[in-house]
This record gives C-alpha cells, structure tokens and sequence, in this order.
C-alpha cells in the first residue's frame, strides 16, 4: 500500500495532510484538485472517499476501523471508489472494499473493477417487468406475484421469518439459473455468520456473493455496503445473468448515514436524518430494475429489507421505500406469533408490477384467493361473536383452513410453481376435505418431494396443470388426482 | 480625506510593514510556533509594555528577537494601549495564515541550509511562506517538495529508480 500511495503521489502531484478527526470523518487540507466520491488513500494505508468539498477543507470518509492520525498524508487517486468485480467473487464473502473477509483464502485479483456509486441505466435501457421472480414461497407466488426486475420491500418486526423468506427467495432463484447477492448491512456478526450458513446449506453458496458489513465496523463502512452489493449484481446482470439482491437491512443503513451527516454538521431534517436520505436510497434501488444488455436481457431484481419497531409501518425511512419501491411484503408479528408461516399480511402488502408477470389462470387465482380470504376474514369477526353459524359459514372457514394449510411453509422451503397451481386446485376444489391437520402437511410435503425427484410425478403434474386457462379447468383436471400415486 | 483619517491609514500601512519584517524573519514551522506563543503572551502583558523586551529575549529566536524589539520601540505603538493590542493582533493572525512548504530532505539542515533555502523562497514564493523539514534519508539526496496541496519529487532514489527501469536489460546484461 505504501508503494501504491507513493505511485499515486508522484503520478497526480497533489497531497493532503489530515487536520481534524471526528470518528469516521476527516477533515484534511490541500489536494486541491480533488472531485466529490473520489477515492483517496491515507499514507498509513487505509482507504477514503471525499463526501464533501469546502474553501479550504476537504471532507473525507475513513473506511477503516483505526482512525488516521492528525498530519497523515493523503494521496489522490483521481478515480470514484472502485470494487473488484468478476466471476471469482462467485461464493466469496467480502467486505464493502470488495475485500475477501475469510483470511485462508483471499480473492483472487479480478480482470475488472468498477465504481460503487453508478449512474443508474437510463429508460432506454429498460425493459418492461414481464417475467416472474418465483420465490418458491405459496403465498407470494399466488398473491402477492414479484417480476424479475421488481422492487420489492420487505418489512417487518424483528424475529418474524423475513431472513427465512430472503433466503428461500435467493434460493429459488439460483435454482433458476440466477445470481443471488446478499449485503448484510450493520447486523451483528452472528446474523451474517447465520446467513452465509444457511446459504452453504442450501447448497447454493456458489452462486451466491454475500457482502457484510457487521455492527462493529465503521458507519462509513456499512453505508457503503448496498452500493456495493449493486455494483456487484450490475457485473453480472452486464454479462446477461437475472440477479437478486437482498439488503438486509436499509434502515439500519440510513441509520448510520444520519450517524455520518450529523457529525459533518449536515442540517437534520426529519427524525434527524439528512434532508438527502430519500434520494440516496431512490438512486440505489433505481439501479435495479429489468435491462437489455448486450448479452441479451437481465434483471436486477431487488430485495430491500426495513425493520419496523411494534409493527409501525408508518416510520419515515419505510414509507420512503414504500414510495420507491415496487410494492411491499409486510410481515405482521401478530400472525407469526399465531403460528402463520410465512407470517405476510396479504391485505398489507403489495405488488405493483408482478401481476402482469402472471398467465391468466394465475391472475384468476389470486383474485379470487384474495376475494376469499377477505370475505373470511370478515366470517370471523362474525364467528367471534359466538353465534351460530350457518353450513355454508362453517364450509367457508373450514377452506379457509386449508387454504391456509396451503400456504404454510414451516416445514418445506420451495414449492415450485406447478405444485402451487396443483395444489391449489386440490384445495379449491375441496379434495382434502375429509383430511386431517397433520395429514394434509404429510401429503404436501409427498407431493413437493415426489415432484422433485420422480420424473414420472413430475411430468403427470406438469401435464396437469400445463395448458389451463381458467380455474374452472384447473379444478377439474386435479378432480381426478390420484393420491395414492405420490406413495 | 481628513487629517485623522490620513494619520490613521499611514499608522495601519506602518503596522503591516512591521508585521511583513517579521514574517520574513521567521523561516520554519518552529519560529512560527515559537513567535506565535510569544506573541501571545505580549498580548497578555498589553498594560505593561515594560516587560515586552524579556520576553521577546526568552522566548523568539535570536535572529526576530532583534527586529521584534525595534518594532515596539515604534512610536505610535508606545503607550497606546488599543492600538497595541489591535497591533499584536493582527500579528498573530497573520503568523497562524502563513502558508507552509514542507520538504522531506535526507538530512539535517544547517543554518547556513536554512537560510538558503528561506531567502530562495521569501524571494520567489512570498514572504508569508515557513519551511517545514521532515528527515527521510531513503530518499538519498533532494527533496520531495509539498505547497498547497501540490506535490513533486526531486530526489536521487526516484533518479536512480527510473534509471533501472529505463535501463533493467542494459544493467541486468553488465551485472551478469
């Protein structure tokens, strides 16, 4: 690094010398040619970005957790803070720096790097949402449809299965041929060992970056980290390649943006936050979305995570990202604590673009599952009240438990979108009346497996449901369904 | 203009040459540091200007300490007191802005160094500059040279670098 600092000195001629230190921020004086984000390294060895540009001061962002000392030289580097991206990132764990975190095996060095902070493509760039993001998660896929490309919050109390949605979400789509970037943003280093874990787990590690940014490392560090995650997805989606990215979480990164604003004596806006917060994270989530590249099209579709404290989806950094994002997935504590799994709210939640992904059978299903669910929602208030209740009363709430047996997923982590509409054409069609709780779990779970590793079950199901337009059809077709052929 | 008015301007354009002969007298970031504090005790001793001449002895380098003397014996400074602290003032501000030209250099520099190195500079860059030393004896001889914000190097390691790098074949061929 010394030799580089030393390059960069003799190759630029300018040089600063750091005045004042306030935590992450330095001030410096001199490099008077310096321009806003560039990359700048301190003689010491670390690296910086300038964040401001004064008369005299130059503001800079220390991205090392050892502070610099007063009169450290600074070197310019005349380029924005780069990343090395390329394929050699694939299964890695890095740091914001695009650093390899795991010492044992340090990354090897990549063809290209590119800047963290990217211009977001222009319209003519992009492309309509018109594929499905399956998550692999029922209740998604059937009520609340994303697209590739799509923006889609997702919010919630803490411990209410949002991690455990993400990670089917990844999953699914890896399956799919995708790449999956998860940025794991100021979270404690046990909840970024968990999610390297249960991607390693699922087998899909190398398809997968993960970049992390734990609660111990600088806030410089961790506001840098979605930006990062992106320009590693936009390398990819360049080469042609769907990709998902998960940013867990954006509130804890607007949290340490205010951190980083409040002591550059940024004026405070609502709830102390910069006035600039809405448009650093609009400009971040823009950069997802569906394109055409030159190897064809790719999505960046995005997964941004807000924690909402007691349910209170009214905050200002969530309805911010409500008003980017594409439609949101709101996870209700209330219904994780009754046992719903995934605990979505579909009533809360929504879908801006991914219904025009949908056939029209799908776009059938869901009207009518929210229709219904709607409608028993309203039976039991009624039902609370302690009156009798009609046949067809009781036949409604009785569905409306299958339906709900339907869409839990404690148990299994995918169900592809064949066994979905199969699925619920057995439900709908009041095939499992007469099974039991335990029962009908067992028998899903038969079906899931047979489907994934029976040709012969995989092609009968396939040839099911391929083909129907209607739920009419549907129905009539898994009318016949032959339990005994998933034994 | 008015006689007051005329008095008043001559006295300022006075005070700012005493102050330019002193910034021209202090050459390293060390007088400026070592001036700086001992104006800031005058400016504590404002009502007895008697004690000006001591402390200036025991605490400005022996070469300002002269000039320094000869500006307070200056007439309209002497026993007005609003002026003189006006004066010593100004003084020290203009002493905290002077601009700094750090040279890392492979040796420890005389006197005789330093006042060649000085008068070079009071003479093309301006008055209000101080040198600041740093020793770095890698550098083998030269200087690398930093002014407001810019930086080059002159030294014989970047030389003699840039020799074995034109020159790797040529050199590799003598050696072996």
């Amino acid at each position: 690094m010394k030799d580089t600092f030393q390059q960069y000195l003799t190759e630029i001629g300018e040089i600063g010398f750091v005045e004042r230190v306030v935590s992450s921020l330095v001030y410096a004086n001199g490099l008077p040619g310096v321009r806003l984000q560039e990359m700048v390294l301190f003689e010491s060895g670390e690296v910086g970005r300038v964040t401001g540009l004064g008369e005299s001061v130059v503001e800079l962002v220390n991205f090392s957790r050892k502070p610099v000392a007063v009169g450290t030289r600074i070197a310019r580097t005349n380029h924005l803070l780069e990343v090395p991206v390329g394929e050699e990132l694939l299964g890695s764990v890095i740091n914001p720096l695009g650093e390899s975190l795991d010492p044992s095996s340090p990354l090897p060095p990549t063809k290209e790097r590119r800047s963290v902070d990217a211009v977001p493509l222009g319209i003519q760039a992009r492309l309509r949402i018109k594929k499905q993001c399956t998550t692999g998660v029922s209740l998604v896929d059937r009520l609340l449809p994303l697209g590739l490309g799509q923006r889609e919050l997702v919010l919630g109390d803490q411990k209410t299965g949002k991690s455990r949605f993400l990670l089917r979400a990844l999953f699914s789509q890896v399956k799919e041929g995708a790449i999956g970037v998860y940025a794991v943003i100021g979270k404690g280093r046990i909840a970024a060992k968990q999610v390297e874990q249960a991607i390693r787990e699922f087998g899909i590690a190398k398809q997968v970056v993960i970049v992390v940014a734990s609660a111990d490392e600088p806030a410089s560090m961790i506001s840098l980290a979605p930006y990062t995650a992106m320009t590693v997805a936009e390398f990819f989606r360049d080469q042609g390649r769907n990709v998902i990215v998960v940013l867990d979480d954006l509130s804890l990164h607007a949290k340490m943006y205010r951190e980083l604003a409040l002591l550059g004596h940024k004026f405070p806006g609502r709830n102390s936050y910069p006035g600039d917060i809405f448009h650093i994270h609009a400009r971040l989530l823009e950069r997802a979305g569906s394109f055409t590249t030159p190897h064809g099209e790719a999505a960046i579709t995005c997964l941004p995570v807000i924690e909402t404290p007691r349910g209170d989806m009214t905050g200002y950094i969530a309805t911010n990202l409500m008003s980017i994002t594409d439609g949101h997935l709101f996870f209700d504590h209330i219904l994780f604590a009754e046992g719903r799994r995934p605990a979505i709210d579909p009533f809360l939640s929504v879908t801006r673009v991914g219904r025009q992904t949908q056939t029209p059978l799908e776009r059938e299903i869901s009207s009518e599952l929210l229709t219904f669910l709607k409608i028993a929602e309203r039976l039991h208030a009624f039902a609370s009240f302690g009156a009798e209740l009609g046949e067809h009363i009781k036949e409604a709430l009785a569905r409306e438990r299958r339906i709900m047996q339907f869409f839990d997923q404690t148990a299994y982590e995918m169900v592809p979108i064949n066994v979905q509409l199969l699925l619920f054409g057995l439900v709908w069609g009041n095939r499992w009346r007469d099974k039991m709780s335990v029962e009908l779990h067992t028998l899903i779970e038969r079906i899931i497996k047979a489907y994934g590793e029976r040709e012969d079950f995989h092609k009968k199901v396939d040839g099911i449901v391929a083909g129907r337009n209607s739920i009419k059809e549907l129905v009539e077709r898994t009318s016949n369904f032959d339990f005994a052929s998933v034994e | 203009m008015t006689k007051d008015q005329q008095k008043m301007s001559n006295g300022m354009k006075q005070h700012q040459k005493h102050i330019e002969s002193i910034m021209a007298l202090i050459r390293t970031r060390d007088e400026q540091e070592f001036v700086q504090e001992a104006v800031s005790m005058l400016e504590r001793s404002v009502n007895q200007p008697t004690t000006f001449g001591k402390i200036i002895q025991s605490r400005v380098p022996e070469h300002c300490a002269h000039a320094m003397n000869r500006v307070f014996e200056d007439e309209a400074l002497k026993g007005n007191t609003e002026q003189l602290r006006k004066f010593l003032e100004t003084l020290k501000k203009s002493i905290g802005a002077m601009r700094v030209l750090t040279l890392d250099i492979a040796f420890s520099p005389s006197e005789k160094d330093i006042d060649a190195i000085n008068s070079w500079v009071v003479g093309n860059v301006g008055s209000d500059v101080v040198l600041d030393f740093t020793h770095d004896a890698t550098i083998g001889g030269g200087a690398k040279i930093m002014f407001e914000g810019r930086y080059t190097e002159k030294t014989l390691r970047q030389k003699i670098e840039q020799v074995f790098e034109k020159e790797r074949e040529r050199i590799l061929q003598t050696i072996l």
